[in-house]
């Protein structure tokens, strides 16, 4: 193409610039240090739970050894006694600060999950890009300690480019990390349901049938939150358990609606059918009614976004 | 696909991609076609097209380009052969066209038990803008056609650069027989003027014929040229009668063909603007491809036919899809300026298309990136000039509308070497999956 003749002002500055070429394009995040790249959970994180039952076995035995403490020293002095508690109480101290900073650590991540600002969505709607992406890597940062959520985040900033503007990066990360998650975390729901279901038809009573609930809701908030790529610790969990606790609730005042229902009706065999099914069919919608509250909590700019409209 | 039933399940949409010459057509094809492979194959990889909403979820099974019935096939290898030689795809000479026939999973999991892979085929055809600009001549005669070519010629930019040719037919002695030597010489004055104003950044260029031959044995078909008014103002005039005669006979036998064939199967068209030329050459060039645009939307059959029409009323193009390409030489901050320029630039083509409810989509492409931003300097980029340098330019805010550009402002054009690639998945694009989900619309 060849350059006008007139004289004419150009509107650019160019000059030579010695860097690397245009051809390596690097997108957003590749080599970022925001990303956490923790491998799979290593052996002494999987074993915490382990340290915990071996804390709580050296409070009892701690207990136990000070009884035997007071009973033998009322017989006799004996120095090689003392040595040993003061050793297993300080393994104990030890193993119990260990343990509850890194609960705190996960408390306080949970926390932050949860109250994240919602000035994002004011300034996402803005279209304020630089806002957009410094959320992101925080959400990245957050959401990134397990393989399915972290193999997502990745994805994604592999594939953001330069030229991409707010809202189009919000568009990609519900196409490669909001939907993928919700999808995995969904998939959770049906064998849960089921589950929680048949053990309810079978429960001999309300309270084992509670307990159930329960436990099968503690584990259903914790394998969603796994796939948020979120490990919530024991303390971390308690906020969490908020919406299961609710759920029991509900749960109780549902026997006692269904009980006085029942017990209107007859005691017969149909009557007994007629309340178990109640009952599995109430634990399996309180079940999937928990799992969409968790999911809308973690799916967080899905859940700002909604809450913003 | 052999097969009658797995035919008659294909899905045939037929697009007119047209553009001026140099706008970037056969860069565009080559890009899409090397990104669809991609997405096929790697998507799950890495995805160069993620904003592809139309192919989401790993639906793209294959893509693949197949030859149009008896035309010549699209040159795809040869064009990454010569990417691979960081030399850009040589400019369309003459007409190809290919369907891009994409394999899919249906979104019915019964559906696709049962009637298996869904094929859609995207025929588009390749041809040199230089014929483009000729088709609103099927509409005039040959002394409105002159005429305008003169009212042309008296204006910038193209007055300076048609000296020459008007020098040549003020001093022509037109009692001078219509003999092969002598209309040549008129011919050939002409000539060299639309190849020079070519050179220089105008666009409409009239007949395109004279720029490039239409393939032989139409070859001898658009020599003729404008006569002035004194002369057209006898209609039994030799010359006038003359050249009258070679422009019905380019009418009937190149232009009218040339539609029928190829621009009359479509409701889609994809018109590609290289902005960035006219920024090069400064504002008249600008206001000169604003009119060349209106004059391209005259050309063909506009309007939105209603569900019962379908049946008796011949297809016409209801979406418009106006591309400013090679948007990756402005710096990321100025394309949102850039598409406002677009917008104003075809403000009077969308009046025109608005009568015929037409719907009209701007969009921003750069079917192969050979750029970069530079941090903390948004309005500057990097790129490799075709010398080899690696070269950092900052630009002045590009203006939203042609008036604003001061008269002797000009943006110039960066002649940037084509990426380093070791295949055609190592291109990279701006913005091309929103074309391909506004070419897929309506079909998937």
């Amino acid at each position: 193409m060849s350059q006008p003749q007139n004289h004419s002002r150009e509107k650019t500055l160019e000059a030579d610039f010695d860097k690397l070429p245009p051809y390596q394009n690097i997108p957003y995040g590749q080599n970022d240090p925001l990303i956490v790249t923790t491998k799979t959970q290593p052996w002494y994180l999987r074993a915490s739970t382990w340290l915990i039952i071996s804390a709580m076995s050296s409070l009892l035995l701690g207990s136990l050894v000070m009884s035997i403490q007071n009973y033998l020293s009322s017989l006799t002095q004996l120095s090689w006694i003392n040595a040993l508690l003061l050793a297993s109480n300080l393994l104990f101290i030890t193993l119990l600060l260990w343990i509850s900073l890194r609960e705190l650590n996960a408390y306080r991540r949970i926390n932050q999950l949860v109250t994240l600002p919602n000035t994002w969505i004011t300034q996402i709607e803005q279209g304020n890009k630089e806002s957009l992406i410094t959320a992101l890597k925080q959400l990245t940062k957050m959401q990134s300690h397990t393989t399915f959520a972290r193999q997502c985040y990745q994805r994604f900033w592999q594939t953001l480019q330069p030229h991409h503007s707010a809202h189009e990066i919000l568009h990609i990360y519900q196409n490669m990390v909001a939907e993928p998650l919700k999808a995995e975390a969904e998939r959770l729901v049906q064998p849960a349901m089921l589950q929680a279901a048949g053990i309810s038809l079978l429960s001999p009573n309300n309270l084992v049938h509670s307990l159930i609930l329960f436990w099968r809701s503690i584990k259903l908030i914790r394998d969603i939150a796994a796939v948020y790529g979120v490990r919530p610790g024991l303390f971390g969990s308690f906020t969490l358990l908020r919406v299961a606790i609710e759920n029991m609730i509900i749960q109780q005042g549902m026997d006692i609606v269904i009980d006085a229902g029942v017990n209107r009706l007859s005691h017969s065999i149909l009557s007994k059918v007629v309340e178990k099914g109640s009952e599995a069919t109430t634990t399996s919608l309180l079940l999937r009614r928990l799992a969409k509250a968790m999911i809308q909590q973690l799916d967080i700019l899905n859940n700002n976004a909604k809450n913003a409209k | 696909m052999t097969n009658l039933p797995q035919r008659a399940l294909t899905k045939t949409q037929h697009i007119i991609v047209t553009g001026l010459s140099r706008s970037g057509k056969s860069t565009l094809l080559t890009s899409m076609m090397a990104h669809l492979n991609h997405h096929a194959e790697q998507a799950h990889l890495v995805n160069k097209l993620p904003l592809l909403d139309k192919i989401a979820n790993n639906r793209l099974v294959d893509a693949k380009l197949t030859p149009w019935k008896d035309e010549k096939s699209f040159p795809y290898d040869a064009q990454i052969t010569a990417l691979q030689q960081r030399q850009w795809p040589e400019s369309t000479k003459g007409i190809s066209a290919f369907a891009l026939t994409l394999t899919l999973k249906r979104k019915n999991a019964l559906a696709q038990r049962l009637l298996g892979n869904q094929q859609l085929q995207l025929v588009i055809h390749d041809y040199p803008g230089e014929w483009l600009m000729d088709l609103p001549m099927i509409d005039q005669s040959y002394q409105d056609w002159s005429a305008h070519v003169f009212a042309q010629q008296s204006s910038e930019p193209q007055h300076s650069l048609a000296k020459a040719w008007l020098a040549c037919v003020h001093d022509f002695d037109f009692t001078l027989p219509t003999t092969p030597v002598y209309t040549n010489h008129l011919i050939e004055s002409y000539q060299r003027y639309l190849l020079q104003a070519k050179r220089d950044g105008i666009t409409r260029l009239q007949p395109g014929a004279l720029l490039l031959h239409p393939p032989t044995p139409l070859a001898t078909l658009g020599r003729f040229c404008p006569l002035p008014a004194k002369i057209l103002a006898q209609p039994d005039h030799p010359w006038v009668l003359f050249f009258a005669h070679a422009y019905h006979d380019y009418k009937q036998n190149w232009l009218l063909p040339l539609r029928e064939k190829y621009f009359k199967h479509s409701n889609k068209q994809v018109i590609l603007v290289d902005l960035l030329e006219g920024l090069n050459y400064g504002k008249h060039y600008l206001a000169e491809m604003q009119e060349a645009l209106t004059h391209l939307t005259q050309s063909f059959v506009y309007g939105k036919r209603r569900w019962y029409e379908r049946l008796h009323k011949p297809i016409s193009i209801d979406q418009v899809i106006f591309v400013a390409t090679k948007v990756d030489l402005v710096p990321i901050k100025e394309q949102t300026n850039l598409r406002a320029l677009l917008e104003n630039m075809t403000q009077s083509a969308q009046n025109t298309l608005a009568q015929h409810h037409v719907e009209v989509v701007h969009l921003l492409l750069a079917a192969i990136t050979t750029t970069k931003p530079v941090e903390n300097a948004e309005d500057s980029l990097i790129y490799k000039h075709i010398s080899g340098e690696t070269r950092q330019v900052s630009f002045d805010p590009i203006p939203t509308r042609i008036q604003d550009l001061s008269e002797n402002g000009r943006y110039p054009f960066l002649p940037s070497q084509p990426p380093l690639i070791k295949t055609a998945s190592d291109l990279h694009a701006m913005h091309l999956d929103q074309l391909i989900n506004r070419l897929l619309k309506d079909n998937l």
